[in-house]
């Protein structure tokens, strides 16, 4: 076996030092040892999006990073967006437009809009459709996905004023 | 599947990364964005004994204008170039170009370079590259260096690739003069998914506005990007109207280089058939 190799990540706000192997993945990080299993694994090769966390406030794939790669790093994953009883806007706006059906894609799409959302407070309609590439859903066909991100872009407009 | 055990580095400047690769003599591999690389770890069609993260290695985070171009050094996350004002400035098809990697998360941690040495047949910073005649710089563990061009680096049967103890340290692309028209187009099956055909073209004017110094490159259509000199000939000295273009691009799917990719995406003969639509639609954004 391999040395372990210590981290210091930051994981939704919350600080942790652990020795990981090398080979393990960041996506079987959070949700085996961490055991935040909102991060949803489909893929495993990066073309799905289920995965997607934010990495210092960017999205990227779970999947395609090495825990190890992330020492030093902020980590945020859907479960520091909002709660059962207080949704953030971009899940509001997806359970409101029905922006998800079986919902497993759904975690990887919600970072990725929040980050999209903040750097593009009010996009285009080709905007949202080039951000949306980087994510398959199964079941909606993109068009409530559209309506909720929309939506969500509204909404925090809104309670920004 | 997840990646067979294997050591981990995270060196902070050439010279140990260069001393790692020497001392691990060809069992290792480099890791800068890793979005190739994970994937084949996880499916295991790599073994490496150790991998060496170059992502912490400062003097290989940087680009800069130098000669009239920009260099992209190793460790620079596509994402950055996408956003890099002086990219943008220099060498706005690289920008372009970029636009269509994969998808945005995958470009926040993939690198330009990174692309480039995957030497893949199909992406898009390659076909850039050979495009505009970019060169790669590589460093020795001997301390010796050398710079070769993209179209020699890309190509697997060449004397310039890699080996084993070698880095890339940064890939130099030309600037584009101002008044040079540049394009990309390219066909996926769907959005964000692998390039069937993509193609790169550039053209200046000369005194009379007929198009000069052009270059074409397309991927898809051999085991790396080629640039497609009869396309480039046809076009040279003619004014650029849609018209030449349409007529043009239609030498894309018989010139000799050819020998389209074959595989499940797609096949040689739909790469070979589409091949000119491709070029022409590379060349009609170069002229918008």
């Amino acid at each position: 076996m391999s040395a372990k190799h210590p981290i210091h990540i930051e994981v939704n706000g919350v600080a942790h030092d652990d020795t990981v192997a090398p080979r393990l993945l960041l996506c079987d990080y959070l949700r085996e040892t961490l055991q935040l299993t909102g991060t949803h694994v489909a893929c495993s090769v990066g073309t799905c999006g289920a995965c997607t966390v934010l990495l210092d406030g960017r999205p990227v794939r779970s999947c395609l990073m090495l825990a190890v790669q992330a020492d030093g790093c902020a980590i945020a994953t859907v479960e520091s967006l909002g709660t059962e009883t207080a949704l953030h806007p971009v899940q509001r706006a997806f359970h409101e437009e029905q922006g998800l059906q079986c919902g497993f894609c759904t975690p990887g799409l919600l970072l990725s809009v929040t980050s999209f959302l903040a750097d593009h407070p009010d996009p285009t309609d080709d905007e949202i459709l080039a951000m949306l590439g980087g994510h398959l859903c199964r079941c909606t066909g993109y068009r409530n996905i559209l309506r909720a991100v929309r939506a969500a872009a509204e909404s925090m407009a809104a309670s920004a004023v | 599947m997840k990646p067979v055990d294997f050591e981990y580095a995270a060196p902070r400047t050439v010279d140990e990364t260069l001393a790692l690769l020497a001392r691990w003599g060809g069992q290792a591999s480099i890791l800068a964005g890793g979005q190739s690389l994970v994937p084949l770890l996880v499916a295991r069609a790599v073994r490496p004994r150790c991998v060496i993260d170059i992502s912490r290695v400062a003097e290989l985070d940087a680009i800069d204008e130098v000669d009239g171009g920009v260099r992209i050094g190793a460790a620079v996350r596509q994402a950055t170039c996408e956003s890099s004002p002086l990219v943008q400035r220099v060498c706005p098809l690289l920008v372009a170009a970029i636009g269509w990697v994969a998808s945005p998360p995958v470009r926040n941690l993939g690198t330009v370079v990174g692309s480039i040495a995957q030497r893949n047949a199909i992406s898009q910073i390659p076909t850039v590259a050979v495009a505009l005649g970019a060169r790669v710089r590589i460093a020795a563990a001997d301390g010796s260096r050398r710079t070769v061009p993209a179209e020699s680096f890309v190509d697997a049967n060449s004397p310039a690739t890699l080996r084993s103890d070698e880095l890339v340290l940064d890939c130099w692309f030309p600037g584009l003069p101002a008044g040079t028209a540049w394009g990309f187009y390219e066909v996926q099956r769907r959005a964000a998914h692998y390039a069937l055909v993509g193609a790169a073209v550039t053209y200046a004017r000369g005194p009379s506005g007929n198009a000069t110094a052009v270059r074409v490159a397309a991927s898809g259509l051999a085991a790396r990007p080629i640039r497609l000199t009869g396309v480039e000939a046809a076009v040279d000295g003619r004014a650029p109207t849609p018209l030449l273009f349409s007529a043009a691009a239609q030498r894309a799917s018989d010139d000799p280089v050819l020998d389209p990719i074959d595989d499940v995406h797609a096949t040689a003969a739909y790469r070979r058939a589409v091949a000119p639509t491709i070029v022409e639609r590379a060349f009609l954004a170069a002229a918008s």
